[in-house]
């Protein structure tokens, strides 16, 4: 875990002091590249979790009702905050 | 939205092979992932790090700007405690971990299959991580798809709380174009402070 936050650390550091050279446009690019490779890999775990694939619809709706309960939280506060704002503006 | 494609096409294309038994093992086990993590995070940090504008965009920054990020991961994590009471697989804990992915789906899901993985087993961590993944990818699309509704009946703001970690990047353009290019700078710090906070959260979450 902290070798994870620490490498992106080691990046930041790195990105910084080579901040202006040419090859920094190419990690910004490879980052899409690593991410499609990353979520083939995942796949393949996925396909082969028979465990999982069992229970697919479980799963869908799992994440339906996680992502939308969790959008909408967010969105109710950030309703609120605006809210607030313009409250404090005409004040 | 082209990317997200993109990328649910490897993801279905690895799926599809992930059920042949021909594959060959080391396509299947945890090392080739954790590698392209590290590779990420080192990728990340690299083109942040080498961001000039992103330097200027964050000396600019007011620090109440951080309210807003804070608004979203409280309303976010208290949004999937609340689903945690339905969802009767998973522990309250857990749900958590998934809701703080905040939309960074490759990561998120990523952490949680590690993570999970000495306490749930393989394939139960798996499951867990594809409902992380799944689930900031459904947020990633609901914001971009509904961009224009939520402004109107939400507000400026609640656009780019929908949007988590993704105001940075995937759904900057659609907050641009409906919360408006003034939100511009918010909407990018946003994303980076959410960024940061979805590894410490998640393998907090993960280990309760």
């Amino acid at each position: 875990m902290i070798t994870l936050i620490g490498t992106l650390f080691a990046g930041l550091f790195i990105g910084f002091l080579a901040r202006g050279r040419r090859w920094t446009l190419w990690a910004g690019k490879s980052v899409s590249g690593t991410v499609y490779v990353l979520l083939f890999l995942m796949g393949i775990g996925v396909g082969g979790n028979r465990e999982l694939l069992a229970n697919l619809s479980a799963v869908g709706a799992e994440a339906l009702a996680l992502s939308l309960s969790a959008a909408a939280g967010s969105i109710a506060v950030g309703a609120w905050m605006y809210k607030k704002l313009l409250e404090r503006g005409s004040r | 939205m082209k990317s997200s494609l993109a990328v649910l096409g490897f993801f279905t294309a690895g799926c599809w092979l992930g059920t042949r038994p021909e594959l060959p093992e080391f396509l299947r086990g945890g090392l080739l992932p954790l590698a392209a993590l590290y590779l990420l995070m080192l990728e990340v940090g690299v083109s942040l790090g080498s961001d000039a504008k992103l330097k200027e965009i964050l000396r600019s920054v007011k620090l109440r700007w951080l309210l807003l990020p804070a608004g979203t991961a409280a309303g976010t994590l208290l949004g999937a405690l609340a689903a945690s009471v339905f969802i009767t697989r998973w522990s309250w804990s857990e749900c958590l971990a998934v809701g703080s992915g905040f939309g960074y789906y490759s990561l998120s899901s990523i952490l949680i299959a590690r993570l999970k993985e000495p306490v749930l087993g393989a394939q139960a961590a798996g499951a867990l991580a594809t409902v992380a993944l799944l689930s900031n990818m459904i947020r990633e699309m609901f914001t971009l798809l509904f961009a224009p509704l939520l402004v109107r009946f939400f507000g400026k703001f609640a656009l780019v709380a929908a949007g988590g970690v993704t105001s940075m990047d995937a759904t900057l353009p659609v907050i641009a174009r409906y919360s408006g290019k003034d939100m511009t700078f918010l909407a990018i710090v946003h994303g980076v402070t959410l960024d940061f906070s979805v590894p410490f959260l998640v393998a907090f979450f993960c280990s309760l």
